[in-house]
């Protein structure tokens, strides 16, 4: 009971003169006047007459001043209220601070002449106010302040004073927002980690933050809400201190934000580019905000050097809207043997003045290695047609498949360094030198060599596949069961053991069969996609814009026949859980069965079309027009074109409003009628396209491209009117296979995995920062022009080895930790990632390194040590360093959308209970981080009541006459 | 005035002069200032009442006096020196002049002499007060030649003095007023019947008391007096404590006249005790109006020269109308 006052003794005190008003009382009927009186009669009378009334009155006086009395000691005693009695009076706090230091916490505004950022805010805030109230508490108060950039590390301080609080300050003071983006569960569950052993101590849970949209909306809000609920539910109380600008005060719904522009990505079309090889950057820019951006100029930086030709100028971007932008540089630095790390030259992105938002989103890096030629490996499957030339491999004459290629790439379009390689080269070859790999008519590959080829392909690299005469039945159940694998292996779909017209009987046929089909009006190969990356840029210009003519590329398609393919068989490929997504059709021949093979399902399709309802009237002749018509040609031995082409005519007639007939499409957009509008289509596809010629897989981080014709002449007409269209093609693919590697553009904090062959490489690696620093020399009014680049090179002398992360994976190992980040992943069809299993990782006795630290923007290079040069016969035994590259940017798409969330949904999510403060209420904090008890005094309701108790006891007392009135008679005693 | 005229007067803070003397010498009922004020006053009686001798008042016989009142036919027997003789000369008939006779006052003085009335907490309880007013009229009605009888009651007549006009009668007075005793209670109306029995004719009657009584047979009483044609005057006494109540602070009240206790906190109960004060007031008042008795509040505290000026002057001013009220059973 002592602990419900603030001082106990003055209640003891005011209980025992509670008693006062009856102790009078009794005083008073013991102290009396003796009065002899005449007129006593009437005494009596009156005493009779008011004696209830009286003792009601009296009692009712004596209770108001018992009372009165009581609530003066309570007044005076200080009580705090039954609220006090949680037993919790001397127990110890633990503050943690949960520091949000992702990048959006950088939004910066400019006040009062003075800029500002949330995140200078949000410690301020932790210092000068939460702090400051927390100090002044009178039970042991404990603080550890988790940062979201490395929860790992929490900052913990003893028994918080005024000194640790100034550490506090100070340790606080140089910390900047993080370009690492966390998201806030993970946290969340850090924090539930740390206090699940605490005992005996309360714990409240500040997180200062931004509680922006993203963050607190989308996909993670279930696991969000379950861990708010789960820390709440073990009795931590939460405080939510949103330091956004513009400061809103807790009560604002729909918050304002600052508008923001940010560059979401930037792509080179390639990752090795030849020295002065024009490539094209894909720069991709949104405008986070509710208002249209003019003008917006991006300008280019090459190793820090800022690029004119570079420079991007935005002429207009829409609010809310995301726009795509192209510029073309070329990479000019190449590595010296003294300064080999120089030939990766550090691209960035800029956008300039950006008044207000985020600064960090404002600039993007990637890296592109220059080579005085870009490697490119070509392997022939039949080495006997190639000879040397000076010690080189190269195609000995037409016959070999890989002859167009090379001359395409060594001797038309220089800048590439073509090597022509068998199969059995697969085996010892590094790779990742080169930045594609053609394969053109390879029968089969040992397991090393497929080993190695798969890991180029996974880690990033390009390669492709063509058919060719040399691969036999037996081959093609190589390709199916180790390249394909259903699904998971390289090859991106299973073929038929046999080309097509495989019989020698055909070859008489082919050169006649090429004009019928040229004469024929049919179409020989159909783009399925002209927005696929690997065709795209056949159908633009320059500047990636698609060009008015976009069947100019269709046109050469026309003539092109292909006389031979291994078909794909379809059957087994729908049930690749990677076709659609991972596995697309680039290119589809057409349909060459007889009509005599779909009349029946034609015909039975044109008897659902409900052309007799009344509803379909107007469109009756018309569609009896089209039935009759497919009918006919379904009934004939026509080619199978014609029928596609006019079921195409079908569903695509737009009408004639002159002549009043009406639109085909129309009718096929009835909602009614959208099932059988599917499988019109599903039928048009059926009879219109053959087999795949083209097919693309996305297989790791690599991509790889089937074709499954001959890259040269022997199944084709590339000698002839086909030799037009290959070069292009080629060049494209080149293009898409190049750039494969663009995925190691990277958001800061995500982890990679490099994997390397054991016996191929040293386990010790060192890892470099290629980054930009800006130049703040005084009076240098634009740093993008000052800062020509020297920042990276000086990193790069920096050098970091991270020799004990890296480490073989052994079958002991693996089953010691099976969950360890190290560990493989096991590799199932519902893993289209394509990483390798854990016993194909044990069999090939691979290093791993899962580089965990990309917390930086900028450009990681990793220099592993490759052994291969001692496997060389009588050669030297040089360790030879391999390069890899990595770029880390902020993730932009996160980050860069300063939307806050909605303060109704903070609260659904982050539950009820939970107290939301702003700046500008944070103040409302103070009596509760100070415990200071409230005690009755501070009631105004209180001191109501005890006037008003005063005031009844006051009349009560008149009433009841011991007041006299100045105008009584008065007798005193 | 020089038989009384050696006491010193003493200003008291209620404006009375009262005689300095002794509670026990009798003669401290004669208060000079008092009788100074009213002695230019007469006491005049409000209806006829009986005398023996000429006086000032009016007789209800008729006699010799200047006042003519009608003229009666003689018969035989009456006086021939009545006559009136320019009547018979006129009319030749044998006219008697009748004159309204003037006659002297026989005036009793009843006065309460009980415990009750010596509650007082002034110069003057009520005792003295009631006394004071006795001697005062006493005085004023033997000096204008009237005679004067007394009472002194408590439950019983404890003094009676028969009424006389001479001066020495005074002392008299004085000397039967002085009660060194009184009694527990008051029974008014045993001794009004026992008054109306003693008063052989009609007179004056002044009744002195503080009614402290059952308020039935006290009016009973006075009913008794007024059917014995008297004219009945009463001086309700009381003491300004009985009125207003002023009594502070945890009281115990000790019943006198062998009433009981009563403790109590008097500011409590001071408008209910005034409230049953005014309706047994004017229950007397109307019991006395009803039987048209001459009724005075007086408090003690008021100056006693004051009060007996106000009803002597009321008295003179009404004189006569008291006719209207009792009509007279003789003629």
């Amino acid at each position: 009971m002592l602990e419900l006052f603030t001082n106990p003794i003055t209640m003891m005190v005011g209980s025992l003169l509670v008693s006062v008003p009856i102790i009078i009382h009794l005083i008073n009927r013991m102290r009396f006047k003796r009065v002899h009186w005449a007129a006593i009669e009437f005494l009596i009378k009156a005493q009779k007459r008011v004696k209830r009334k009286l003792l009601i009155q009296q009692l009712i006086l004596l209770l108001l001043r018992i009372l009165m009395v009581f609530l003066i000691s309570l007044l005076l005693a200080r009580f705090l209220g039954f609220s006090g009695l949680g037993g919790n009076e001397s127990q110890k706090t633990l503050h943690l601070f949960l520091l949000d230091d992702t990048p959006s916490m950088g939004d910066h505004w400019r006040e009062d002449g003075e800029d500002h950022d949330s995140f200078s805010l949000g410690k301020m805030l932790v210092t000068e106010k939460l702090g400051k109230f927390i100090v002044q508490a009178p039970t042991p108060q404990y603080a550890e302040v988790f940062r979201l950039s490395d929860l790992d590390h929490p900052r913990s301080f003893d028994r918080l004073n005024l000194q640790s609080l100034g550490e506090l300050k100070a340790w606080l003071s140089p910390l900047k927002p993080s370009p690492l983006r966390v998201e806030l569960k993970l946290a969340l569950q850090k924090i539930k980690e740390r206090i699940a052993d605490l005992k005996n101590t309360e714990v409240v849970i500040h997180l200062i933050s931004d509680f922006r949209t993203k963050d607190w909306s989308g996909t993670g809000e279930g696991d969000l809400n379950a861990l708010f609920q789960e820390l709440q539910g073990s009795g931590c109380k939460v405080i939510l201190v949103d330091v956004a600008h513009p400061d809103q005060g807790i009560d604002q719904k729909s918050p304002l934000y600052h508008d923001n522009l940010a560059i979401l990505d930037l792509r080179p079309e390639t990752r090795i580019a030849a020295q002065y090889q024009l490539i094209e950057f894909q720069i991709d820019v949104a405008n986070f905000s509710n208002s249209e951006r003019k003008n917006i100029p991006i300008t280019f930086r090459l190793n820090g050097r800022e690029r004119a030709e570079g420079m991007v100028n935005i002429p207009s971007l829409k609010a809310n809207e995301t726009i795509r932008v192209r510029t073309s540089i070329a990479p000019d630095r190449l590595g010296t043997p003294e300064r080999p790390l120089d030939r990766f030259n550090l691209i960035s992105v800029h956008l300039e003045n950006e008044q207000a938002g985020l600064n960090i989103d404002n600039a993007r890096y990637c890296v592109v290695e220059v080579r005085d030629k870009v490697p490119m490996l070509l392997v022939e499957g039949k080495s006997s047609n190639l000879k040397l030339d000076k010690n080189r491999f190269v195609p000995a004459n037409k016959d070999a498949e890989c002859f167009f290629i090379y001359k395409l790439f060594a001797d038309t379009i220089k800048g590439y360094d073509v090597q022509v390689k068998t199969p059995a080269d697969l085996e010892k070859l590094n790779l990742h030198d080169y930045l594609t790999i053609f394969l053109c008519d390879v029968g089969q590959l040992s397991n090393a060599a497929l080993t190695n080829l798969e890991e180029y392909a996974r880690s990033g690299g390009g390669v492709a596949f063509f058919m060719g005469p040399d691969i036999k039945q037996a081959d093609a159940v190589f390709y199916n069961d180790k390249l394909y694998r259903k699904g998971i292996g390289l090859f991106p779909a299973p073929i038929e053991k046999l080309p097509t017209h495989a019989d020698k009987a055909s070859d008489d046929l082919i050169v006649p069969n090429r004009w019928v089909r040229r004469l024929s009006g049919q179409e020989q190969i159909f783009v399925r996609n002209r927005d696929h990356a690997a065709v795209e840029s056949l159908y633009s210009d320059g500047n990636k814009t698609a060009t008015n003519d976009s069947r100019g590329y269709d046109r050469i398609l026309q003539f092109v026949v292909i006389d031979r393919y291994f078909p794909v068989n379809r059957l087994l490929w729908k049930d690749d859980p990677n076709y659609g997504a991972a596995t697309q059709e680039i290119m589809t021949l057409p349909n060459l069965k007889p009509m005599s093979t779909y009349t029946a399902l034609v015909r039975n399709f044109l008897e659902k079309i409900p052309i007799n309802e009344d509803q379909y009237n107007e469109y009756r002749d018309v569609l009896n027009g089209y039935i009759n018509q497919i009918k006919t040609i379904a009934d004939s031995n026509e080619p199978l074109y014609t029928l596609s082409k006019k079921w195409s005519d079908m569903l695509t007639d737009p009408g004639d409003k002159a002549k009043n007939r009406p639109s085909l499409q129309v009718f096929w957009q009835k909602l009614e009628l959208a099932e059988l509008y599917r499988e019109a289509l599903r039928i048009l596809d059926t009879i219109k396209y053959g087999d795949p010629l083209y097919v693309s897989k996305s297989f790791g981080k690599g991509r790889v491209i089937a074709g499954f014709s001959s890259a040269g002449s022997s199944w084709n007409d590339l000698e002839g009117l086909s030799a037009s269209h290959f070069p292009p093609l080629l060049m494209s693919f080149q293009r898409y296979l190049a750039s494969a590697s663009s995925d190691l553009n990277l958001s800061i904090g995500t982890p990679y995995r490099f994997e390397l062959p054991s016996k191929n490489y040293s386990p010790k690696v060192k890892s470099y920062l290629l980054e930009e620093q800006e130049n703040r020399t005084p009076g240098a009014a634009n740093s993008a022009t000052a800062v020509l680049n020297p920042r990276g090179e000086e990193t790069m002398v920096s050098e970091v080895i991270v020799p004990q992360v890296i480490k073989p994976i052994t079958t002991e190992d693996k089953n010691n930790t099976p969950n360890s980040p190290l560990s493989p992943k096991p590799s199932t069809p519902n893993n289209p990632s394509g990483m390798p299993s854990a016993e194909e990782l044990d069999k090939r006795n691979v290093f791993v390194l899962n580089f965990l630290d990309g917390n930086q923007q900028g450009c990681y290079l990793f220099e592993f040590t490759e052994n291969r040069a001692a496997a060389v016969p009588g050669g030297d035994v040089k360790p030879v360093p391999d390069f890899r590259t990595i770029s880390y940017n902020i993730n932009a798409i996160l980050e860069g959308d300063l939307k806050r969330a909605d303060r109704d949904d903070i609260r659904q999510l982050a539950g009820k209970q939970v107290q939301l403060v702003s700046p500008s209420s944070i103040d409302n904090l103070e009596d509760e981080l100070k415990q200071r008890k409230h005690d009755l005094s501070e009631s105004p309701w209180f001191y109501l009541i005890l006037l008003l108790i005063l005031l009844a006891e006051q009349f009560m007392a008149v009433k009841l006459s011991f007041h006299t009135h100045s105008h009584d008679p008065v007798k005193p005693i | 005035m020089s038989e009384v005229g050696s006491l010193e007067p003493e200003q008291t803070k209620v404006g009375l002069r009262v005689a300095k003397a002794d509670n026990k010498d009798a003669r401290r009922f004669f208060e000079p200032a008092t009788i100074s004020r009213i002695s230019s006053l007469e006491m005049r009686a409000m209806q006829v009442v009986d005398g023996y001798i000429s006086g000032m008042h009016r007789s209800p016989f008729f006699g010799h006096s200047v006042e003519f009142v009608q003229h009666r036919e003689y018969v035989p027997g009456d006086d021939i020196r009545h006559l009136d003789w320019k009547a018979w000369s006129k009319t030749d008939r044998f006219y008697i002049k009748q004159f309204e006779a003037e006659t002297n006052l026989r005036c009793q003085i009843i006065v309460d002499v009980s415990e009750s009335m010596h509650y007082g907490n002034g110069p003057l309880n009520k005792y003295n007060y009631a006394c004071t007013i006795a001697a005062c009229l006493a005085y004023l009605l033997m000096r204008q030649q009237d005679s004067v009888g007394v009472f002194a009651f408590d439950d019983e007549v404890r003094k009676q003095l028969p009424t006389r006009s001479s001066q020495s009668h005074l002392d008299a007075i004085a000397q039967t007023l002085h009660v060194s005793t009184p009694a527990k209670k008051t029974d008014l109306f045993k001794i009004m019947r026992r008054v109306a029995e003693a008063i052989p004719q009609r007179s004056m009657v002044v009744v002195i008391s503080d009614f402290l009584a059952d308020r039935p047979p006290m009016l009973k009483g006075l009913e008794m007096l007024r059917m014995r044609k008297n004219d009945v005057m009463v001086f309700h006494v009381m003491d300004d404590d009985e009125i207003d109540f002023p009594f502070m602070g945890m009281t115990k009240f000790v019943g006198m006249e062998e009433l009981p206790d009563v403790f109590c906190d008097p500011r409590a109960l001071r408008d209910a005790y005034i409230e049953v004060l005014q309706e047994y007031l004017m229950e007397v008042r109307r019991g006395c109006t009803r039987l048209g008795i001459d009724y005075n509040l007086v408090r003690t505290s008021e100056p006693l020269d004051a009060i007996l000026s106000k009803f002597l002057h009321h008295r003179m001013a009404n004189r006569g109308q008291g006719k209207m009220v009792i009509p007279s059973s003789e003629t």
